[in-house]
C-alpha cells in the first residue's frame, strides 16, 4: 500500500525533478524528430488510410535505404507541420502512364492491388526527372484533374507512416 | 504611507511603460510573423458572415499589399501582375465561393535579404466548404516577397512552390 502510494503521490524531491526532466526531453526528442505524430485529413490514400486515421511519421525510416515503389511515403511543405501521404510508383528515370486507370511503368503494366482501377485516368508518359519519384494517392474512385500527384524531389520525403 | 490607490496606479502605470516598450521594440520578425496571422484571420470565415465583416476583412488585407506587386500559382496557371486597390474586390469574389473557410499558415520561415525586404517561406493549409456544400482541403507552399514602405512590411510578390509536377 506504501510502495502504491509513493508511486501515485511521489516525493516532489531532486531525483523526482530531474527523472521528470529527463521523461519530457525524451519524449520532446521522439515526438518533434523522430515518431511524428499526425492525422490524416481527406481521402486522397483511401481505403489503405483514411479520413481521420492517426498515425506517426517514421523519420528515420530512409536514413540508409531509398524509397521504393509502392512505399507510402509523408512529403513535406515549408515543414513537417502540413504533409502529403502519397505512394512512390516510379523511380528516377522510369517512364510512367496511366491507360484506363491500368499502372505503365516503362510500357509495362504494374499491379497495385491496394488501388481500384478507374477507367478514366490516363496520363501520357512520362520520365521521373533525377533526384524525383513519383507520386499519386490509392484513391483512384475520383477524377484524375482533382487528385494531386505527381513528381517530386526525393529530398522532400521526411518518412513513412509507421503503420 | 503607500496606499491600495497608490500601488493599483503604480501598476497601471507598470503595464503601459512595459506595453509601449513592447510595441515600440517589437522586432521585424514578430511583426511579420502577427501580420500573416491577421491575414489567416481575415482571410477564414464563419457560416453565415455579414456582408460588412467581410469587406472589412478584404481591406484589411488589402492594406497588407503593396501598391503593385506580382502573383505567381503555376497549379492554377495564375502569373500576373496585381494592384493593391483590386485586391478586396477579388478577395470578396473568392470568399462568396465557400460558405466557411478555415485558413492557417505554418512552418513559418522569415529572412531579410537587405534591410528593407523580407522573405517568407510557408505552408497555407486551408479547409473550405463550397456553397454546393463540397469540402475542399488544400494545402500550397508559398514563397512571399515583403517590402518595409514607411515602417510597414508590404506583400509585394507571391509565388507557389510546385511540390508535386505531373
Amino acid at each position: 500500500m506504501d510502495r502504491l502510494k509513493a508511486f501515485l503521490f511521489p516525493e516532489i524531491n531532486y531525483r523526482f525533478l530531474i527523472r521528470i526532466g529527463l521523461v519530457a526531453a525524451v519524449a520532446f526528442v521522439c515526438f518533434t524528430w523522430v515518431l511524428v505524430p499526425f492525422r490524416i485529413h481527406g481521402h486522397s490514400m483511401a481505403p489503405t488510410y483514411q479520413d481521420g486515421d492517426f498515425n506517426f511519421c517514421n523519420r528515420l525510416h530512409y536514413l540508409f535505404s531509398d524509397p521504393s515503389r509502392h512505399d507510402v511515403v509523408a512529403i513535406r511543405y515549408a515543414g513537417t507541420r502540413v504533409m502529403l501521404l502519397k505512394r512512390v510508383l516510379a523511380l528516377e528515370g522510369e517512364t510512367l502512364a496511366f491507360r484506363e486507370g491500368r499502372l505503365y511503368i516503362d510500357g509495362d503494366p504494374v499491379a497495385e492491388p491496394y488501388a481500384a482501377a478507374n477507367r478514366d485516368w490516363n496520363l501520357e508518359a512520362r520520365t521521373v526527372a533525377p533526384g524525383h519519384v513519383y507520386v499519386a494517392g490509392d484513391n483512384r474512385n475520383v477524377p484524375m484533374h482533382t487528385h494531386d500527384f505527381g513528381q517530386t524531389p526525393v529530398e522532400r520525403i521526411v518518412g513513412a507512416p509507421l503503420w | 504611507m503607500v496606499t491600495l490607490r497608490t500601488i493599483v496606479i503604480a501598476v497601471v502605470v507598470a503595464a503601459a511603460g512595459v506595453t509601449a516598450l513592447f510595441w515600440y521594440f517589437q522586432s521585424d520578425t514578430a511583426k511579420i510573423r502577427k501580420q500573416f496571422k491577421t491575414i489567416a484571420e481575415a482571410a477564414s470565415k464563419d457560416a453565415g458572415e455579414h456582408e460588412l465583416t467581410a469587406a472589412a476583412g478584404a481591406r484589411k488585407i488589402g492594406r497588407m499589399f503593396a501598391e503593385n506587386g506580382r502573383i505567381e500559382i503555376p497549379a492554377y496557371d495564375i502569373s500576373r501582375t496585381y494592384a493593391r486597390e483590386d485586391i478586396p474586390g477579388r478577395i470578396m469574389g473568392a470568399r462568396s465561393r465557400y460558405s466557411e473557410i478555415s485558413m492557417r499558415f505554418h512552418d513559418l520561415d522569415i529572412r531579410f535579404p537587405s534591410e528593407q525586404t523580407a522573405r517568407v517561406h510557408f505552408t497555407a493549409y486551408v479547409e473550405a466548404v463550397r456553397i454546393t456544400g463540397e469540402r475542399v482541403r488544400e494545402g500550397h507552399e508559398i514563397t512571399c516577397r515583403l517590402e518595409q514602405i514607411e515602417g510597414d512590411w508590404l506583400i509585394h510578390q507571391i509565388e507557389a512552390v510546385t511540390v508535386l509536377e505531373r
